[in-house]
């Protein structure tokens, strides 16, 4: 990650509270930095290392799941303060926020996922593992490879052989 | 590589993958997640921490663990568990592959591995140095192979030796000295220790399960001395150590003492009763299952002082007489269970009693059969 340069004070103060951040493909976003900085660790360390109120750079998120990763950040941290799913502070409207969120399709999933785990947004990272995970429960490996798109490169000979060794290995 | 890219298209990196993976709650979840595509079993492979072989009576399928051994090392890098737990033909040099790998290991079971001795143990030592759990039940091994243990994994918490009968003290010792953070050690039917190896332990130690053992009085205040024992199980104590033998438990260093299994200790008499009962005021959980000895001064000193009992088993016990009773129900505040099996002097109307005026503590008419943590469960952390 670009991290370095010298913060410019004077014209931060202008947007107090307010940082702009910039997605893969170029669209500028400005948000509540308490908001982002309390959930992302990744935003939280650039504010720190002070990009003033130069744009943050975060070349692998793409701006449909960097506006929904801001929404989520913003949501949690007014209504939950940024605590987590353990915490009494994780109540019923959050949970239905939550829920809505992961009714995306495949792609926006993944899209999502890569995201989160570049931002280091621990809550969402595990919300849409768990959605992943929950459409993968109990699907044969035929399920699985259509419905995520997964081409079979296996040769007949080695998956046969992984079938055998993984009936008698047990984690 | 070029399979890498092309098996899907919306391309994860690992680490996500990883995290999606382990989100997975079952095995045929996970299974299926592997047999996907080569990268996805990949990051099965890399996610797998615990490799556990099959019990199985054919001693040919054990020939075939022996021979997919390297290929399972190499297949999963970031192992922290294994267990070879009832191959019992399974020779040393079938633990030779462990050389070549470099080891992330935190605990080995050889749990009936008849066949290794001190050769697979020092293997296992020597390529695995981060090892935090060990167990070696019935394995044949010696001091020796226990000395090299020691020396190459300084980290050692939990030990299980039980049925190892040519360790003795010199092997105790040498874990004593060399894994200053040793907490559970199990020498349960260990014949050839006496307690002396436990000479200088440190609070560390936690637990210590001594079944059947040959505990001599001085070896038992070896092993008391570093003040920090929570459990202490000597029942069946094989060697005679007086009436009041045991007295050496409440001396102060059991003052930690939460768990004490007396179960056939039939020599301990009232004077070490009472001593225990005023020396380990955090005792949770005792029993005193067949000690013929403690009488009416006995249960008294334990009624007065055992404020923290929760369960307490006096099966069998001949000379627990109504009058003992009483002065268990008159005392003893916090008391939940009281196993009272076969108590052949406690008459059907000193019980009820009992009953009637402590209504909250359950009676049981069996012997206690789980006492205590499971310190089996402490092997599986790391």
């Amino acid at each position: 990650m670009a991290t370095t340069g010298a913060s410019d004070g004077a014209s931060a103060a202008k947007k107090e509270g307010l940082v702009t951040l910039m997605s893969g493909d170029g669209e500028i976003f400005e948000v509540e930095a308490a908001a982002v900085a309390a959930l992302s660790v990744t935003i939280r360390h650039a504010i720190e290392e002070g990009f003033g109120d130069r744009p943050i750079p975060l070349p692998i998120v793409g701006a449909r799941a960097l506006a929904l990763a801001v929404e989520y950040c913003r949501k949690h941290h007014s209504l939950g303060g940024g605590a987590g799913e353990d915490s009494a502070a994780y109540d019923d409207e959050l949970r239905a926020f939550d829920h809505n969120l992961a009714k995306v399709d495949r792609d926006t999933l993944f899209d999502l996922i890569e995201a989160a785990n570049y931002l280091e947004i621990e809550g969402l990272l595990n919300l849409m593992c768990r959605t992943v995970a929950e459409m993968m429960k109990g699907k044969s490996v035929e399920e699985l490879r259509r419905t995520f798109d997964v081409s079979n490169d296996y040769t007949p000979e080695e998956e046969e052989e992984v079938r055998r060794e993984v009936s008698w290995a047990l984690d | 590589m070029e399979s890498r890219v092309d098996c899907t298209k919306s391309h994860l990196p690992d680490d996500c993958l990883l995290a999606i993976f382990s989100k997975l709650q079952n095995a045929t979840d996970r299974n299926a997640f592997g047999l996907t595509c080569r990268r996805w079993f990949e990051i099965q492979n890399l996610s797998r921490r615990s490799l556990v072989f099959h019990y199985d009576y054919n001693p040919k399928v054990y020939q075939a663990y022996t021979q997919y051994l390297p290929r399972l090392l190499a297949r999963f890098p970031f192992l922290h568990s294994m267990s070879l737990a009832g191959c019992t033909e399974l020779a040393d040099s079938a633990l030779e592959p462990l050389r070549n790998f470099s080891s992330t290991l935190r605990s080995f079971s050889l749990y009936c591995c008849f066949g290794v001795t001190d050769r697979g143990l020092t293997l296992v030592s020597q390529s695995c140095p981060n090892l935090v759990s060990v167990t070696l039940h019935r394995c044949n091994i010696t001091d020796s192979g226990l000395e090299n243990l020691a020396y190459s994994c300084r980290g050692l918490k939990n030990v299980n030796l039980t049925y190892c009968l040519q360790i003795s003290d010199r092997g105790i010792g040498a874990l004593i000295r060399a894994c200053p953070v040793i907490r559970a050690v199990m020498i349960s039917y260990c014949l050839g220790i006496n307690g002396t190896g436990f000479k200088g332990c440190s609070s560390n130690l936690t637990y210590l399960e001594a079944d059947s053992c040959m505990l001599s009085l001085h070896g038992l205040s070896e092993a008391l001395s570093g003040g920090g024992l929570e459990y202490l199980n000597v029942s069946n104590l094989r060697n005679w150590v007086g009436p009041d033998g045991l007295h050496v438990i409440g001396f102060g260093f059991a003052a930690r003492l939460r768990f004490l299994n007396l179960r056939m200790c039939r020599f301990v008499g009232d004077s070490s009763a009472a001593k225990i009962a005023e020396g380990c005021p955090l005792l949770e959980e005792w029993s005193l299952a067949l000690c013929h000895e403690v009488r009416f001064a006995g249960w008294l000193a334990i009624g007065l002082n055992c404020n923290k009992l929760r369960l307490l088993d006096v099966s069998r016990c001949r000379n627990l007489c109504d009058r003992g009773l009483q002065a268990l129900r008159d005392g003893c505040d916090r008391l939940e269970v009281l196993h009272t099996s076969g108590c052949a002097k406690v008459t059907s109307t000193g019980l009820e009693i009992f009953k009637i005026m402590r209504y909250n503590v359950a009676i049981r008419m069996d012997e206690c059969v789980s006492f205590g943590p499971r310190l089996d469960d402490l092997f599986m952390q790391w």
